[in-house]
């Protein structure tokens, strides 16, 4: 520990992270030697003006809540939460209701924010009050099509969707395993595998088995698809987006699902879990935070954004989600083992053979055909 | 004469099948309850730590404090519904009345998916509710108050009228006779609502899911959340404190029973 | 719904008719709930049928323009034929929990004696424990590693593990376990009400007991059966949570469906259509119960 150039709040903070993390303390020690660059004033005074309150929309049970306690004790600002199940459920709450008075959307993916800005839901950021997030952003993240510059959201971290196995159970070494064709095709393990209850992350996976973008609109392409997913059904044993348990119980083998629940299986309850990034390529995209336009505390959401890429606070995400950082440095603060996890560092031109978020597949037609195809799949 | 004597021991058995049947689950949440098994699905050997880690949980403590304020507000309101409508189907005469007492039925029939469905998008673009604690009692005072107004008018056919009577006829007007006469002596069925409703809004989780909004997570709904995430070995812990309260519940109720009965 | 009302049955007539008639108690006793039944059932019934006719833009936000399309894509696509397994799945679960209730039930009234109250508390009891978390039990005892399959390897009963969660098997189980008290409940009611005198009456004149029980016995708890009926019935059709847990997603039901047009697709006009046709499917059925099933039924039904 280099207790030196701590002050005495975060040497504090330090102690409870320790503590809690154990282990893990030393590397977002480490982190804390990045410069924090705070809120210019005015923000803070624009949160003490709209009550220090902090309304935040999110997955439940994945962030640590510790770093919301944190942020909680360090600015006095309550936190209150509300917790959703899917990102699709986000949309709807807010097609509902679009003045929806959350201050903070955390976690969603980039298609919702595509969807909801251009009904007028998506508020513009003002950069002024999120100086870390402006120096600490990768700069991979700031130059996507769908919102270039960052102007509407900002990604937490990354994620690509890929398939897990049991390697105690299944055996690898046969040609072409690291596919999603074996996912969709393999008859061996017909009855232990699970799929992502998805319609996007299953079409897309079809998609990219036989070839095409996991983004399409096209017609011929996506019944080709369907006809995959329908003729895999038999073989699923479950439908299932957080198929930890039938993981860790020895049920499901191999499992579509994404680099940092995996990641997360892998690490706390098996450790003959591994995971394949397909060959044929994925979907590349980010985990997305973004501020509402019926937000009463939009100073205390930019406020919270800021903290979030505050170095060790950012370490400290990353560590517990498991999930790729979005934040220039988090990434030297993890372990080589979770660095070399696909997903996290992709392979030379790997990126190439990837899709990324793309409107085409949550409108119009293309959002239609999925949910024809879901819902045929789900007869 | 024979026969006579197997056909109750059949049925006995039987019973005995359908009441394991309907408890497996139950011993099941509490056994595990206690073991040190990390996901609750196995026996891992005796633990204490799973109910210390409750103890110490503060989203499980603010949704149990969120999950009995909606509660006790619905039993409250319905059954003073309940009790009003049940009186005056009994007693009054008025054009309309069956129709009254037929679409009293219908948020008990209507499957909760739409009642749910129905109620968030009449809030939200309508009313412009904010989702929370409001609109989530809204929902349950409508599914309970008609289950409050059956429970009591079933029981209104086993009251002595006479006292009604006699003290209208000493002067006090009705709606004085109901609450100082009539009233406590529909106690029992009020506190059979209650006992009904109580638990039926205590563990919704449906039409709750559909109308929840910004710090309103309930019990039901955070378990729900835990569940998706593979699960923790808390909520055997959450399920084994529903069948303590159940059944304290229950004893209660009896008490209160016997107590008035006994007056 | 015009219909319904002559079938239920005018309570008051039983009671002293008391002329003296103010017709200011009547909005005192009946307005709270004809304000609760107007503004929030009706109302947003209404609501929800003025929204199955809207259209949806680009982005499936709601566009203010009429259409027949919502309605006209669930009776010809596929939610006709969700709208029937479900109906299926529904009726199977009421034949199975009228088949298991039906002995219980007569048991306990028929020789429950002084333990009747605990008999019948013990089938509350459960149904009162968070649903959520038994059906999650059910994960526990029906999985590969559960304990059904360890009990029966222990045993040497099995050698192979058997397959029984995520099947349509164990969905039917689960939707069984979750209403059969709706079943038992008021079956039971029904046959509390019997005067033992009158089956004691038909053994002195000499009637076989399973005569008995077809003559007396099954006439006389109808009216519970119907209503236990209608009350698994409609639950079970708009019930969403044991197929996603249960059966692992495998297969929707009408419930899934709305819940997913509401949630996931976010097509809040879709959603509504598909909302008000199950509610008015199930309407039409409970209309032609309580038909069949005459008025002891509604009066059983709570």
């Amino acid at each position: 520990m280099k207790k030196s150039s701590l002050t005495k709040n975060g040497l504090i903070l330090m102690m409870a992270v320790s503590f809690i993390l154990g282990v893990l303390a030393g590397p977002l020690n480490a982190a804390s030697k990045y410069k924090d660059y705070p809120v210019p004033k005015a923000c803070l005074d624009a949160v003490k003006k709209e009550g220090s309150k902090l309304y935040v929309y999110n997955w439940a049970e994945w962030w640590p809540q510790e770093l919301f306690d944190d942020f909680s004790k360090e600015f006095g600002v309550e936190v209150i939460f509300d917790y959703y199940a899917d990102t699709e459920e986000v949309v709807a709450k807010f097609k509902l209701n679009p003045k929806a008075p959350y201050d903070v959307v955390l976690g969603c993916s980039p298609f919702n924010v595509m969807v909801l800005k251009p009904m007028g839901i998506v508020s513009k950021l003002n950069y002024d009050w999120l100086p870390n997030v402006k120096e600490y952003m990768i700069e991979g993240y700031t130059k996507r099509a769908f919102d270039p510059g960052n102007h509407y959201q900002i990604p937490d971290s990354g994620y690509a969707t890929l398939w897990a196995y049991n390697s105690d159970k299944v055996d690898d070494s046969v040609p072409g395993f690291h596919t999603w064709k074996f996912l969709f095709e393999n008859e061996k393990y017909a009855g232990r595998i699970t799929m992502l209850d998805n319609m996007y992350d299953v079409t897309g996976a079809a998609l990219k088995s036989l070839g095409y973008s996991w983004t399409s609109d096209n017609e011929a392409e996506l019944m080709e698809a369907k006809a995959l997913i329908l003729k895999q059904k038999p073989r699923v044993m479950a439908y299932d987006s957080w198929p930890r348990r039938a993981q860790v119980e020895g049920e499901a083998w191999l499992s579509g699902t994404w680099d940092g629940d995996a990641w997360l299986v892998h690490n706390e309850d098996v450790p003959a879990l591994k995971a394949v990034l397909p060959e044929e390529g994925t979907l590349i995209s980010a985990n997305t935070d973004f501020i509402p336009t019926g937000a009463k505390h939009p100073a205390a959401a930019h406020l919270f954004l800021n903290y979030l890429y505050r170095p060790e606070v950012n370490a400290l995400l990353i560590e517990t989600i498991g999930y790729p950082p979005a934040h220039k440095h988090t990434m030297e603060f993890m372990s080589d083992e979770m660095k070399a996890w696909p997903g996290f560092i992709l392979p030379e031109g790997y990126m190439e053979k990837c899709d990324s978020d793309d409107e085409r597949m949550v409108t119009g037609r293309g959002k239609e055909i999925r949910l024809q195809i879901w819902e045929e799949l789900k007869r | 004469m024979k026969r006579k004597k197997i056909a109750p021991k059949i049925l006995a058995g039987l019973s005995f099948l359908v009441y394991f049947f309907l408890w497996a689950p139950v011993i099941v949440i509490i056994i595990f309850s206690f073991s040190a098994n990390r996901y609750g699905v196995s026996w891992d050997g005796f633990t204490m730590k799973w109910y210390a880690d409750l103890v110490q949980n503060a989203a499980v403590k603010d949704a149990l404090i969120r999950s009995t304020i909606i509660a006790l507000v619905t039993v409250v309101v319905s059954t003073l519904i309940g009790t009003l409508t049940a009186y005056g189907l009994f007693k009054l005469h008025f054009k309309g009345k069956h129709f009254l007492r037929t679409s009293t039925l219908l948020p008990i029939v209507m499957p909760e998916v739409v009642t749910g469905a129905a109620l968030l998008v009449f809030f939200t673009r309508f009313l412009n509710l904010p989702l929370g604690y409001p609109s989530i009692i809204i929902a349950h005072i409508v599914f309970s108050t008609p289950l409050a107004v059956f429970v009591i008018l079933g029981r209104m056919q086993r009251i002595d009228w006479a006292w009604e009577e006699a003290a209208m006829d000493l002067g006090a007007n009705r709606f004085r006779t109901f609450t100082r006469v009539i009233g406590p002596q529909l106690m029992p069925a009020i506190m059979a609502a209650a006992v009904l409703i109580f638990p039926w809004s205590f563990d919704d989780f449906v039409i709750t899911y559909f109308v929840a909004g910004i710090g309103s997570t309930t019990l039901p709904i955070y378990v729900y959340s835990q569940m998706r995430f593979g699960a923790t070995p808390i909520i055997n812990t959450i399920g084994t404190l529903f069948v303590a309260v159940t059944i304290g519940a229950l004893f209660l109720s009896r008490a209160i029973e016997k107590k008035n009965a006994g007056r | 719904m015009e219909t319904i009302k002559n079938a239920t049955s005018p309570q008051s007539d039983l009671v002293v008719k008391n002329k003296k008639k103010f017709n200011v108690e009547v909005p005192l006793y009946m307005g709270p709930i004809s304000f609760l039944l107007v503004g929030f059932v009706f109302a947003p019934l209404l609501i929800i049928l003025f929204f199955s006719f809207l259209k949806t833009g680009l982005y499936g936000e709601i566009v203010y323009e009429f259409t027949m399309g919502n309605i006209k894509e669930i009776l010809t696509g596929g939610s006709g034929i969700v709208f029937l397994n479900s109906f299926y799945l529904a009726v199977q679960t009421t034949i199975l929990c009228l088949l298991l209730g039906y002995p219980l039930a007569y048991y306990i009234a028929r020789y429950g004696g002084k333990w009747k109250v605990l008999l019948i508390s013990m089938i509350v009891v459960p149904s009162w424990v968070a649903y959520l978390i038994r059906l999650y039990a059910f994960k526990t005892i029906t999985g590969t590693n559960g304990i059904i399959n360890n009990f029966l390897m222990d045993w040497g009963l099995i050698s192979e593990p058997l397959t029984m969660l995520y099947t349509p098997g164990v969905v039917m189980v689960g939707l069984v376990y979750t209403w059969l008290p709706f079943m038992v409940l008021p079956l039971h009611a029904a046959m509390e009400g019997m005067e033992p005198s009158l089956l004691e009456a038909a053994t002195d004149l000499g009637a076989h007991p399973v005569r008995r029980f077809f003559r007396i016995t099954l006439p006389l708890s109808r009216g519970g059966a119907i209503a236990g009926s209608i009350l698994v019935f409609i639950p079970t059709m708009g019930d969403w949570l044991v197929p996603a847990l249960l059966g692992g997603s495998k297969v929707m039901m009408v419930g899934n469906l709305v819940a997913q047009k509401f949630t996931i697709a976010g097509n809040i006009p879709s959603g509504s259509s598909l909302a008000i046709m199950l509610a008015a499917t199930l309407i039409l059925i409970l209309y032609l119960a309580i038909k069949w099933g005459g008025k002891e039924a509604m009066e059983k039904l709570v």
